[in-house]
Order: structure tokens, then sequence, then C-alpha cells
């Protein structure tokens, strides 16, 4: 036979465990449930994106005809041939009389994946598309072929977005050597 | 069968002999109260603890399960519409994606005329040496040689005076030995969506 004590003692100890039992049980229950309502609420901040997503495409463009893939490859073409962009560009330097001579000295070279200023439109579209940074150099003696092969290079099918373009102002007859950034877009 | 146990004690040469002639039962157990409170204790702290704040948990499951088939519900019909519709969402984020490209395709051209004029509006004889745009971090800078140092802040007035100029810096214009003609370099912040 137990003594008074010992009986108090076991009595004690078998509280504590049913009370421990049940916190444990508490946590494991209701994390389940915690889980599960999580889980459906981040289904439902899904769903609402995309309703909204949703709401506004039938709102902007329900009326509108949507221009064709094929259409839409000529701004960004998909695949990517330097030597046919080469050609090309050299092609839209003749169309603006800058000829291959030794005194035009004409420089063109493609970047792949060129770096640009964080947070700028520029690295964030090359986040979206391929981006190709083209530099043309050549000699000039008056500026404004520049100007006009900027307006020509961006009215043309394929996107070309001149970043940068430098240069010093011809004096007299002498010529000037006149630098030219543009970017352009691929579709990946 | 009765005890069979002995008991004695020797007092004064006599013993004296106790025998249980009751017959030997076996005793019921005592019922522990105790199991009783604990049985007690378990339930009261399994409905605090657990059923409690469960009930309510339930409840918001029940919300939420609720508003999740809605909403599916609603997407559904959404993209019912976009297919009666035929928009084509990848279509349409291609599209969007050209149009911001697009956006960047420079006014080069016109800051270049702006500021050529505004230069010759302050020196008729004023000369820019050179020229730079820099479409990705919004700056214009050039190098310009005017013939009296007041003209450059002058020029800088008439410069803010262009809505897309966000700032201007120059450091002081200097004029070389022997000229009585001043340069500085001019750089002009721009902000293309002003």
């Amino acid at each position: 036979m137990l003594s008074k004590r010992a009986n108090d003692i076991i009595f004690l100890v078998i509280v504590g465990i049913v009370v421990i039992g049940v916190v444990v049980a508490r946590f494991m229950v209701l994390g389940v449930f915690d889980d599960r309502i999580e889980g459906i609420e981040e289904d439902i901040q899904s769903l609402e994106r995309e309703i909204s997503t949703g709401r506004n495409l039938i709102a902007d463009y329900r009326h509108e005809v949507l221009p064709s893939e094929s259409v839409l490859h000529r701004s960004v073409p998909e695949k990517y041939a330097s030597d046919r962009l080469m050609f090309f560009l050299y092609a839209q330097l003749q169309l603006e009389g800058i000829e291959d001579t030794a005194e035009r000295n004409i420089s063109l070279s493609i970047q792949e994946n060129p770096s640009f200023p964080g947070g700028t439109e520029f690295s964030a579209l090359a986040n979206t598309f391929d981006a190709y940074r083209i530099r043309i150099r050549f000699n000039t003696t008056d500026v404004t072929e520049a100007e006009d092969l900027v307006d020509r290079l961006q009215s043309v099918d394929q996107l070309f977005a001149l970043q940068s373009v430098e240069y010093e102002l011809p004096r007299g007859d002498s010529s000037t050597r006149v630098s030219l950034y543009f970017v352009t877009f691929y579709n990946p | 069968m009765p005890n069979r146990k002995y008991q004695g004690k020797e007092r004064e040469g006599s013993e004296f002999i106790y025998v249980d002639l009751l017959p030997e039962m076996r005793r019921p157990r005592q019922f522990n109260v105790n199991i009783l409170l604990i049985v007690l204790i378990a339930v009261i702290l399994s409905w605090l603890v657990i059923y409690m704040p469960l009930s309510g948990r339930q409840e918001r499951l029940d919300e939420v399960l609720e508003e999740r088939n809605d909403l599916r519900n609603e997407r559904a019909m959404i993209d019912g519409i976009i297919s009666t519709y035929r928009l084509d969402a990848d279509r349409i984020t291609f599209m969007e994606n050209i149009e911001r490209a697009k956006a960047l395709q420079s006014t080069y051209t016109q800051y270049k005329e702006d500021m050529e004029n505004a230069v010759l509006e302050i020196d008729h004889n004023a000369d820019i040496i050179d020229f730079r745009y820099d479409h990705a971090n919004n700056e214009v800078v050039f190098r310009v040689t005017m013939g009296r140092r007041i003209h450059f802040p002058n020029l800088e007035m008439e410069i803010y005076e262009l809505l897309y100029v966000a700032s201007i810096n120059y450091p002081e214009p200097t004029s070389p030995e022997g000229s009585t003609r001043y340069t500085t370099t001019i750089t002009v912040e721009v902000d293309p969506d002003a």
C-alpha cells in the first residue's frame, strides 16, 4: 500500500502529464487548422489577383482587335542572328548616305546582354526581353546625319531605342566622330 | 477459513493468544477519487484550451472555404468572358511590353534643339563645342562657350523654363589665357515623363 504522500505525488504527476498532453494536442490541432486557413487565404489572394487582371483585360481590350503575333514580332523578333542584324544596320546607314568608306571609318558592333543602370526602364526591359546594345561610330562633317539616323532607326518596324549619343561639333570643313548606342530587343 | 495469524505477548508467565475466527475475505479496493479528478481536469482543460479556440477556427475555415469557392466561380466566369472576346493574355502582355520598349525611343532631337535654342537665345555668338545625351541616365551634357560670364546664370534660367528639365549643374566657367570668352560643361537632368 502506497503512502498518502506517494499517492499525491503520482496524482500530481498524472495531472501534469494530462495538462502537457492537452497543451501539445492544442498546438497540433490548431496548427493544422491554421496551416489550412493560411493556405486557403493565399489561394484567395491569388484568385483575387487573377480576377482583377482578367477584369482589367476585359475592360481594356474587349473592343480592340489585337495585332497578330507576326505583327508583334516585327517589333521584337524571336530569333537573334547577328549577321542579319549587322546587314540591316549597314543598309540603314547606306540609306542615310553614310557609305562604308575610309573617310567615314564606320565601326559597328553588337553587345549581347549589356548591363544598364539599375532601376531604369532599360534594365527592367532587359529582364523581360533579350537585350542587345549596338554601337555605331562614324566620321561626319554634319552631325544632323546622326539625328537622321536616330529618326530612321526609331521609325523602322524592329524596335531600336537610342541609349546615348555623343559627338563634338565639327569646326569648318573638318569632320568629327559620332558615337551612337542603340538598344534592340528580341523575344526570348 | 479463519485467520491463522498469531499474535501474542508474554505477560507475567501467561500468554495472550489472539485468534481471528472470521473467515479471510478480500476487501473491495477503495475507489480512488483522484481518477475522477484527472478525467475532470482533462475534460475541462480540453474544452478551454482545444475546443473553444477550435470552434473559432472552424468558423474561419468555413468562411474562407466559402470565399474561395465564390472566387473560383467568379474566375471561371471571367475566363469564359475572356475566351468569348478571344483575348490572349500572353499576347496582350507581349504587346504591353513592346509599348513599354517603344516609350524608350527618345526625343533626343527635341532636347538638342531646345538646348541649342536656349544657348542662342542668351548669346548669338555662343558656341556649343560638344554634345552628349544619355537616355539611360536621363542626362544631357554639353560644353558651351559664351562671351560673358553673366550669360551662364541666364542660360540656366532659360533652360529651367523647359518643362522636362529636372536640374542643371555646371562648374564655374573658365576663360583660357588670352581669350575673352568663357567655357563650361552644363549637365541637364531631364525627366522624360514630365
